[in-house]
């Protein structure tokens, strides 16, 4: 007995001994052959299944070979990271998630640099920027608006995009009068987040940059004439039409691409992002899946597509690697192909654009970003959201319930929720403000 | 070394403690440290990460009391209530055929019992198929001639909760039947052969005998039916997300904590329906005790 506990004890100190010896000897290694290791957390799931991570971070060490990146990849990315960042584990570089509020930035996340000097250098930085510093860096830019399959509009005898929601209720309505078979808008009402797209598109719809900022203040701004009101009227007649899928509650995300991609749907509202997923989907139709912005034309008279930020690179402000995870996004930034190969619109200043973007340019739209909100006002209109419960540019159920009072599942009309949402916001401004 | 003798008493004790400090410590670990933590929230208005969070006392709870919207959605919690009731009749009609001589007893039950061995999200997935437009289900009514009778399962709003409940009948039908199951093999069988013998058929035997002997278990599977049905969460979840009218109290305490970034009104919301479970469970105690001292 005596001895079995001697080796017990024996045992457990060795084992502790290992154990600091371990984590001594890679501090010590870390010092001596500058081989670090760096931990990157973000939402590509597909690309850790791919292999495509292994491939970028082989290109990576190329050029820093002394810098060694572990990936870690989490399917309920945003979820899943607020929580861990009531922690200090949340690796070294990681995406920031667009629920941490601007003021709360320096508490979880390492300042890049001032915004004035990398805006001459990149685009898209105003989210995450702070009382003038940077505390993150896009990793693309996506256009919101449409993917459209143009083979299923050309099938219908429609040659180019409309530019009205009119003349765009219009051709659905060709569409599922010349081919029954055809979906033609499917709003993938059960996925839920993509819904969040339709919200994206007001800067385009209006051709407005500060309309987000303008909204903080206006107490009505579901109000007839105005853009929300406009979107959203749009959904609400396409599903009043009939022009959606028939049992949306059930519809599937994954299966929506492959349809697309095989002219089963004409039109998806989404983000740039979504267009090389489709093509992937079916290579051989990959020159008929194009991106479109909303059809609308400004007051002005042209056509504006808006273009906001994804996720941004952004470092742990508990990380003891701070150089090498700034090397790592300068590197994913600046020498890979992220954006490109995401269907995004790179976040270097006068980089070559993806093929889809390139196009809308070239047919005359105008790509806006989105304006800076006012000083000291950078999480004003996340928490006037929040506070009203609506959920714009973040959940699903304003939307869905649009939706649902369109095909009949409920008695609302549309009026009245318009009317019911003004309320709501009204009163969102005056608790916010009054906190 | 001289080896300690305790005597048997102190031994006892010791043995207990040593037995139960781990539970003990798990307990309070990870059930209630986190629900003082709880409490502790929904006196904030915090949003769940930010560093700091303002103190605003029992606004929360007044929110809650005072907006409708928040206990409007227990009307969903009643098709899930209803259900119960199929859900026992069905458990209690299997359980007193095979408590008699069947055929194969053993493999029925574990027919029975199967569904309850799994997990929530794949039941999800299979009755979401099953619902789907063009789904199992569509495809089995047509084949049988019965293609008027097609519904949009989940899409129509005035039958997808039936829909949704009836997964959860679906679920726990097995759960009741092994409780009652249980409570009549416990009735000597001497009994019914007693009244076999004084010309008792089937349904007498049902009526006069089984049901009273297990008077108090069925009881308590009502109890548990509506603190079920209160709390009812991850089937309609996983199948509609809360969409089109089936959300309940739990899916929607969820919404306000993570979608809307107010947790601190969440675990206000959290600690109502933990009080409402309570105030359930105690009048359970109180009226199965006072059967049992009459």
């Amino acid at each position: 007995m005596k001895k079995q506990l001697a080796l017990m004890v024996g045992l457990s100190a060795a084992l502790l001994l290992g154990l600091t010896a371990c984590g001594g000897s890679k501090d010590s290694g870390a010092t001596k052959s500058k081989t670090q290791t760096i931990t990157f957390i973000n939402h590509k799931t597909d690309w850790a299944g791919n292999g495509k991570w292994k491939a970028y971070m082989k290109d990576f060490n190329k050029k820093y070979p002394n810098i060694k990146v572990k990936i870690e990849t989490i399917t309920d990315y945003a979820g899943q990271m607020k929580t861990r960042m009531n922690s200090d584990q949340y690796g070294d570089v990681f995406m920031l998630p667009d629920t941490i509020k601007p003021k709360d930035f320096a508490h979880f996340v390492a300042p890049l640099g001032k915004q004035k000097t990398l805006e001459k250098k990149y685009l898209g930085l105003t989210n995450k920027s702070y009382n003038g510093t940077s505390y993150g860096i896009p990793s693309q830019l996506n256009a919101s608006g449409m993917v459209v399959n143009m083979k299923v509009f050309k099938d219908a005898g429609i040659k180019t995009f409309p530019k009205t929601p009119a003349a765009f209720i219009k051709a659905l309505k060709t569409i599922k009068a010349k081919n029954p078979d055809v979906i033609p808008l499917y709003t993938n009402y059960a996925a839920g987040w993509t819904l969040a797209n339709w919200d994206f598109t007001r800067p385009g719809v209006v051709g407005d940059p500060a309309i987000t900022n303008k909204m903080m203040t206006d107490k009505a701004p579901f109000e007839k004439g105005k853009v929300m009101y406009t979107i959203y009227d749009t959904l609400y007649k396409v599903a009043k039409d009939k022009l959606i899928e028939s049992d949306p509650t059930t519809s599937d995300w994954e299966q929506s691409k492959v349809d697309m991609a095989n002219n089963k749907i004409g039109v998806m509202v989404l983000g740039s992002w979504a267009v090389p997923q489709i093509q992937e989907a079916n290579k051989d139709n990959a020159d008929n899946i194009t991106f479109q912005t909303f059809p609308a034309t400004a007051e002005d008279g042209k056509q504006y597509i808006s273009v906001g930020a994804d996720y941004n690179y952004a470092i742990n402000v508990h990380s003891k690697h701070k150089d090498a995870a700034r090397k790592l996004i300068n590197w994913l930034v600046n020498d890979s192909d992220y954006a490109i190969d995401n269907g995004g619109l790179p976040t270097v200043k006068g980089a070559k654009y993806p093929a889809s973007l390139q196009g809308l340019k070239d047919s005359g739209v105008t790509l806006l970003e989105t304006a800076a909100a006012p000083k000291g006002k950078e999480s004003l209109f996340s928490e006037i959201d929040d506070a009203s419960e609506i959920g714009l540019d973040t959940t699903d159920k304003t939307k869905q319930r649009i939706i649902e009072a369109a095909i009949g599942n409920t008695n609302e009309s549309f009026a009245t929720i318009m009317k019911d949402l003004n309320g709501k916001w009204a009163n969102a401004i005056k608790t916010v403000n009054a906190q | 070394m001289k080896a300690i003798r305790f005597d048997y008493r102190t031994q006892k004790r010791l043995i207990i403690v040593l037995f139960t400090i781990i539970p003990v410590a798990l307990l309070l670990v990870f059930s209630y440290y986190p629900l003082v933590k709880m409490v502790q929230y929904s006196l904030t208005n915090w949003d769940g990460f930010s560093p700091d969070s303002k103190f605003v006392g029992l606004a929360n709870y007044k929110t809650i009391f005072t907006d409708p919207t928040y206990f409007s959605v227990f009307r969903t919690s009643l098709y899930y209530f209803v259900a119960t009731f199929f859900q026992l009749g069905f458990a209690l009609l299997f359980a007193t055929i095979l408590s008699f001589k069947v055929k194969f007893a053993n493999f029925w039950k574990g027919v029975l019992f199967f569904p309850y061995l799994l997990n929530g999200v794949a039941i999800g997935f299979i009755f979401l198929y099953f619902y789907k437009q063009h789904g199992t289900l569509d495809t089995l009514l047509s084949f049988i001639g019965l293609k008027s009778q097609i519904h949009l399962w989940l899409g129509d709003r005035s039958i997808n909760n039936i829909s949704l409940a009836f997964t959860s009948i679906w679920r726990y039908t097995g759960f009741n039947f092994l409780i009652f199951l249980g409570a009549i093999q416990s009735v000597n069988p001497e009994v019914y052969e007693a009244a076999e013998m004084d010309g008792a058929n089937r349904w007498n035997q049902f009526r006069f005998i089984i049901l009273p002997s297990i008077k108090e278990i069925v009881f308590l599977n009502i109890i548990l039916g509506v603190s079920g049905s209160l709390s009812v969460f991850d089937i309609p979840y996983i199948m509609t997300s809360g969409s089109n009218g089936t959300n309940t109290f739990v899916i929607q305490t969820i919404d306000t904590a993570f979608k809307y970034n107010k947790l601190g009104l969440a675990s206000a919301m959290a600690i109502i329906l933990l009080l409402i479970v309570v105030v359930v469970t105690v009048l359970q105690r109180i009226f199965t005790r006072e059967k049992a001292s009459r």
